[in-house]
């Protein structure tokens, strides 16, 4: 049973087992200090393996990688696509109702430090859309 | 030069099989009781002002928040679970700050709480007592 992850997620070393080794990968990030550090990851698209696959699917994390995990999820495609979008928004820490429907939306991507918006591809035509109607309300 | 950094962007995972999973539909979160422990150190013979030193030791945080609940949800699942078997379990926090700031923290005595009422979604209420170092 094979699954594929969607996104890069830190991982946990000191629960990392044998089989799972292989599969850690280390990014530039900084401690607690801030001081720069190693960061241990599971890379986007790393595959993994048996039971733990079809949790990481059930989260969202991931995607079913063969038929078994496929048929073990028993999720259709569509089923699929919103988890991992739901957890694209959970893991971004996008918890506003609002925020969730422009992120779905294609409107945004997330948040800058400053605490606007990070602007998504349907980021101007929403806007557009929105100008015209205050427009035509004046 | 301090920033202000937005609560918004601010992410509680859980470590589930060595993935740090993202908690889902949180609504709330507080971390909050980290604080240097001290002792009382005034003597008879001392001035008006009393004295403290400190221990050495630190009080360590706990993590606590509020959540949409889903009861079928597989990281509220696995939280409810580790809840039941009094387990130990390591919580990652992630802030929107320019280059994101993680915390890690050994939590242990978790808790979890349900509300449920007619006017509104199921709710939950959780807690996360930390031991040892952040790291």
């Amino acid at each position: 049973m094979k699954a594929r992850l969607h996104l890069q997620q830190f991982c946990d070393v000191s629960q990392v087992t044998p089989e799972l080794q292989s599969l850690v990968s280390w990014v530039p990030g900084k401690d607690v200090a801030g001081k720069p550090v190693s960061v241990a990851v599971y890379a986007a698209g790393t595959v993994f393996e048996g039971p733990i696959a079809l949790q990481l699917c059930r989260t969202g994390q991931a995607a079913p990688a063969d038929d078994e995990c496929a048929k073990a999820l028993n999720m259709t495609q569509q089923q699929i696509d919103v988890l991992r979008v739901e957890y694209e928004m959970n893991n971004l820490g996008i918890n506003n109702k609002g925020d969730r429907d422009l992120y779905r939306a294609g409107v945004i991507l997330g948040y800058n430090a400053d605490l606007t918006y990070k602007p998504g591809p349907k980021w101007d035509e929403y806007h557009a859309a929105k100008a015209k109607i205050e427009g035509e309300e004046i | 030069m301090a920033n202000k950094v937005p609560s918004k962007g601010t992410a509680l995972l859980m470590e589930i099989t060595s993935v740090y999973t993202a908690f889902p539909q949180i609504t709330s979160l507080s971390i909050s009781g980290e604080k240097a422990e001290t002792v009382d150190t005034t003597t008879l013979d001392g001035g008006a002002s009393k004295t403290k030193a400190n221990t050495g030791y630190v009080d360590n945080a706990t993590i606590s928040g509020e959540c949409l609940y889903d009861p079928d949800d597989t990281v509220h699942t696995a939280f409810i679970t580790k809840v039941r078997a009094a387990g130990t379990n390591n919580f990652k926090v992630t802030y929107a700050d320019a280059t994101p700031t993680s915390e890690v923290y050994a939590g242990l005595g978790l808790g979890f709480d349900r509300s449920v009422s007619p006017a509104d979604v199921l709710r939950g209420s959780f807690t996360i007592e930390t031991t040892g170092a952040v790291t």
